[in-house]
Order: structure tokens, then sequence, then C-alpha cells
């Protein structure tokens, strides 16, 4: 009972805490640019991170380290040096950009502008951090986020034609400025397959106590959580291609992407977009901050748990902290959100590659997981989707720069 | 960002948006469009081109109209801000 | 080394199985007629830092020391002291009576005074 109640929560979490500003976004961005041509894009990029969680989860169920750890351990600091540098910047600036997300919705209802509410925002997610369990973070995040299901009521309020959706999802060639399609399909498994997001997961995994025999839990939390939660995306995608594209609006700052819920939702448009908005960087916001401080801690070996009182991990809550003033700082500098935003889910492309391979290995070294290792097909696509990484790695630049 | 204005002025003559987020809305389509007219203002070569010198003209033309849209909005002057809705520029963006 | 790679970067545990950090480097002595061997694992982040560069090594200990910690020395365990490796590098020592413990004390001073650590 317990598990299964584990397991629902799980996907609740999922569900609620899957879009953030970087995949609104690309949603959004795409919808209006490309109607439905790109909704392949969302369902592959959610595959990728269901993929990716559930060996997260898998290698800290069974070797009872993270990502983060596993790597230092198995690759030594030299290799790990590289990638966490990578990913301290990114997250950094994902952060930044959650935060600006955020300050924004605020402003929406109050028309005072975004850099006024960074720092309430910021003292707010710190003080969450500050006084909650991991569970509390966690499930707060999953059920919170659940107003994010406004993209798909708004979605189905709007009652695209089935067929056209359904095309969405074969892969076709856009009938119109390729370079710009390549960069958003990319831009969309950027936004989604984000890095904090797989050491957050196998943390949590940790932090939650779940046993070998409880594995099951993890795959279907896993794969349901994504696949469940990707629709929101799709939601996003398809509201602004029935609202956004017909009228050949590009989609140019969150303030104006808030029209998107006009005509499903009415007087209660902006209001539910800024909920939705505020609600899904708060959401990601908390997660990358925490996993900041999980990740050190993991690497440097500090102690570490956000179910212990803060004063015995004084590193690890130091650390947290630390990534959260520094963020909100950058905010309050006021560059706009929604372009820090592109930068941060281009340079994660980038970064891809180099998250993804250290599990080609950890996931089939016994010493980490036991018997659980990798199948022939789940290393198959493993090895194609580092490939496919180092690909949008290469072009997500170029790309940007003669489309973006 | 024409077809831009006219929408979130739409919803706004519509009752549906409130005046505090249209401002807001114009506001950052204005902050959008004075961005595009630094960079064009700033490239010597593409005013030189006549049709450089038309898309300056025109950018000039549109953020003159979002800062009186915005301050017709203010004023919730609906019958003002109708007309200079009407005097927006087709959106010409090739997509 | 197999040594060396069983023990580089492993989770450092003391008796009473509290985590006391990573190995950081490995101390190995060189005597000529003679196999290398491992005399002592080291733990700090200026052991950390100095195995990545001399040169970053050298900043990290003058940081640590300029923040009085430890006077910049990462802590060394000498290879007698190591009781057990297995997932863990397991270390007859207690942890709070080590140096080691330094940057995590200097920092709950600074934590405790902020309302909500010890909850």
């Amino acid at each position: 009972m317990s598990a299964l109640l584990d397991l629902l929560l799980g996907i609740v979490t999922g569900i609620g805490g899957f879009v953030e500003v970087g995949s609104i976004s690309t949603s959004a961005q795409a919808g209006a640019e490309f109607g439905f041509q790109l909704l392949w894009a969302v369902a592959v990029a959610a595959a990728m991170l269901a993929l990716l969680t559930e060996m997260s989860g898998r290698l800290a169920v069974m070797s009872k380290r993270t990502i983060a750890a596993a790597v230092r351990e198995r690759f030594g600091i030299h290799f790990q040096a590289v990638p966490l540098c990578a990913e301290l910047v990114l997250d950094l600036l994902l952060l930044t950009a959650e935060l600006g997300g955020a300050a924004i919705a605020v402003k929406l209802l109050t028309g005072i502008g975004f850099q006024w509410w960074v720092l309430p925002t910021g003292l707010l997610l710190w003080t969450t951090l500050w006084f909650s369990r991991f569970s509390i973070v966690e499930y707060g995040i999953g059920l919170l986020g659940l107003v994010t299901l406004s993209f798909v009521l708004a979605a189905w309020r709007l009652g695209p034609d089935t067929g056209d959706v359904a095309r969405g999802f074969i892969p076709s060639l856009p009938s119109h400025d390729g370079v710009r399609y390549a960069f958003l399909a990319i831009s969309i498994v950027g936004a989604t397959v984000s890095p904090y997001l797989l050491n957050f997961y196998s943390s949590g995994t940790i932090e939650e106590d779940v046993t070998p025999d409880e594995r099951w839990v993890n795959t279907a939390t896993a794969y349901g959580g994504d696949v469940f939660g990707s629709v929101v995306s799709m939601g996003v995608l398809v509201t602004a291609a029935m609202v956004m594209q017909p009228l050949q609006i590009k989609i140019d700052s969150y303030e104006q992407a808030a029209l998107m819920f006009v005509p499903a939702f009415g007087r209660w448009a902006v209001g539910l977009f800024a909920a939705s908005l505020a609600i899904g960087c708060v959401g990601a916001a908390l997660e990358i901050s925490l996993n900041m401080g999980y990740m050190l801690s993991q690497i440097f070996g500090w102690s570490w748990s956000a179910n212990k009182p803060r004063v015995e991990n004084a590193r690890f809550s130091c650390a947290f902290s630390f990534v959260l003033i520094a963020a909100s700082a950058l905010a309050v500098l006021g560059f706009d959100p929604l372009r820090l935003t592109m930068i941060s889910v281009a340079l994660t492309v980038v970064v891809m590659p180099l998250m993804v391979l250290p599990f080609l290995v950890l996931m089939n070294d016994t010493q980490f997981v036991k018997d659980q290792r990798n199948t022939v097909v789940g290393n198959a696509v493993l090895a194609a989707l580092t490939v496919l990484g180092a690909l949008m790695a290469l072009v997500v630049i170029p790309l940007e720069i003669l489309g973006g | 960002m024409s077809s831009s204005t006219r929408a979130i002025l739409s919803a706004w003559l519509a009752g549906v948006t409130s005046g505090t987020y249209t401002a807001t809305a114009l506001e950052k389509t204005l902050a959008l469009i004075e961005e595009n007219r630094t960079a064009l203002a700033n490239n010597a070569a593409l005013l030189v081109d006549p049709r450089g010198a038309r898309l300056a003209d025109a950018a000039d033309h549109l953020s003159r109209l979002v800062a009186l849209l915005i301050a017709d909005v203010r004023a919730a002057n609906a019958e003002a801000a109708r007309n200079h809705l009407a005097a927006l520029p087709l959106d010409r963006e090739r997509r | 080394m197999h040594i060396v790679r069983d023990l580089l970067d492993k989770a450092v545990v003391d008796r009473h199985g509290r985590n006391m950090g990573r190995v950081d480097r490995v101390v190995i002595e060189r005597r000529t007629g003679v196999p290398p061997r491992v005399v002592a694992i080291e733990i700090g982040p200026s052991a950390l830092a100095g195995r990545l560069s001399a040169t970053l090594g050298r900043w990290m200990m003058g940081l640590l020391h300029g923040l009085a910690v430890d006077e910049g020395q990462p802590l060394r365990v000498d290879v007698n002291h190591i009781l057990g490796v297995t997932d863990t590098v397991k270390v007859d020592l207690a942890f709070g009576d080590t140096p080691a413990a330094s940057v995590e004390h200097k920092l709950r001073g600074l934590v405790k005074r902020i309302p909500g650590a010890h909850r």
C-alpha cells in the first residue's frame, strides 16, 4: 500500500514538476511558429528523460550513491572537474532564468517590474529550503505544480483537430525556416533533459531510503512521471499553436505569451498563466538549488541530507543557500529571462554528451548496480543517445546563431 | 510585433484582460521594438539601403503608436485606443 | 597501481561509520630498488586542488590558511590506520577529533545563528 502511494505521489510530482521556464518557452515558441509539427520532439525528449531518470534512480537504489558520487568514484576528479564546472555554470544560469520567470509572473499580476520581485522570491525559496524536509519540498512542488495542468485544459478546450495533433507526432520536414525548426527541436530536448534533474532524482531516491526490492517503484515513477508530465509540455505547444500561430504571433516575451490563455480562459487567462509560470519556475528553482547542495556535497564528500537539521550539515546548507543568493543577485541585474532561458537550454545541449557518457559505464558496472545492469537494448539506446547528444551539441550553437 | 500589439489590445478592448496587464505587456513590446530600432540605427550599411531605411521608419512609427497605446490604456480610453489600433501597420513578417 | 585506484576518490568513514570526506590524494613513497608503496591518504580541499594542479593546490592552501582553517593543510591518515576498503574506506579515527572537521565546525558556528538551523 505504501509503495503504491509512493508511486502515485511520485507520478503526481513528475507531472506537477515537469514544466518550468525552459519547457514553457521552447514549447510555446515551437507551437507559435510551427503548429503541431514539433510534438514529436516533446515526446522524444520525454522518452530520453525517462530513460535517464530511471537509470539515475536504479544507480542510487543499488549502489546507495548518486550520479555525482558515482562519477567521482569511478572516473576520478580529473574527469569530473570538467562536467562539474560546466554544470555549475549551467545550473546558475538556469536558476537565474527560473527566478526571472517567477518574478515576471508576479509582474504580470501587479504591473510592477520583475526585478523588484527577484529578491522576495529568492527569500521565499531559501526559507522553504531552510525549514523543510525533503518530502515537503518534493511533494509540495508536485501538488502545487498541478496548476500547470491549465495548459492541458486550455489545449483541450480549444478543441484541436485530433488528426492534426496526431500527425504532429510523426517527424516531418517543415515548410519554412528549416534552421529555426531544427534549433527549436534541439532546444526542446535541452529544456527537458536537464542534468540537475538526474542528480536530484538520484539524491531523492537516497533521501527516501528506497530499497532494492522497491526498485519497481523507481522504474514506474521515472517513466510514469516523465511521460505524463510531458503531456503538460504538449499542452503548452498545442495551446500556442491554436492561439498564436493563426495570428502569426511569435513568442517574444513571457508577458505576451500569457495571451495564449485568453481564448480558453477569458478573464482568468492572465491569472492562470501567471500562476502556472510562477509555480513551475519556483518548483524548478527549489530543485536546482537543493541539487547544488547535493552535488557539491556528494562530490567533495561532505555529509548531506535535507532531512537532517541544517546545522548538522553546514557545508551542504551553505552550498544551496549560496547558489540561491548568487542567482538572485544575477537575476536582479535584469537580464531578459526569456533570452537567458534560451541560452541555458542551448548550454544544456552542449553539456549533455558529457552527462550521458558516464551512464554507459556505470550502468554496466556490477560494483555499482550489482545485478541490475542495463539490458542490451538499454545499452543500445543509451549509446544512440550519447551519439545523438554529441551531434546536437555540435550543431546547437551554429543553429542558434543562424536562426535563434 | 505589430500582430502582438494588436492581440494584446484586442483582449483589453474585449474586456478580458486588465489595464495593468495590458500596459505591462505593451511596455515589454515597446522595449523590444526599441531594441530593434537601436540595432537598425547602429547598422549604417542597412540604413543606406532604401529597404533598410523603410524598416527603420516602420520601427519608428510602430514605436510611437505603441507608446500612444500605452497612454490610452493607462487612461482607460478605449476610443483613442481603437483609433491608434487602426493605424497599426499589418505585419509582413516573413516566417 | 590497483591499490591507489581502489583508494582514490572513495568516501572515507570513521570508526563509528560517520562520513569523513573523500580520499583526495594518496601519498606514495618511492625508494630505489623497492616497489613504491602507499604511505598515507589525504583528505581536504588543498589535497584535492593539489592533485588537479600544483598551482591550484598552493592557492587553495593559501585560501584556507587565510580563513584560519587547519593552516591549509589536509588531513593525512597513515595507511596503518585504514581498517578496511569496501565501498568506503574505513579508518580508525573519530571524525570530531580530526582537523578535517574544521571547515564544517566553522560553518556550523555561522549556521547555528540562523533561526531554524536546529530543526
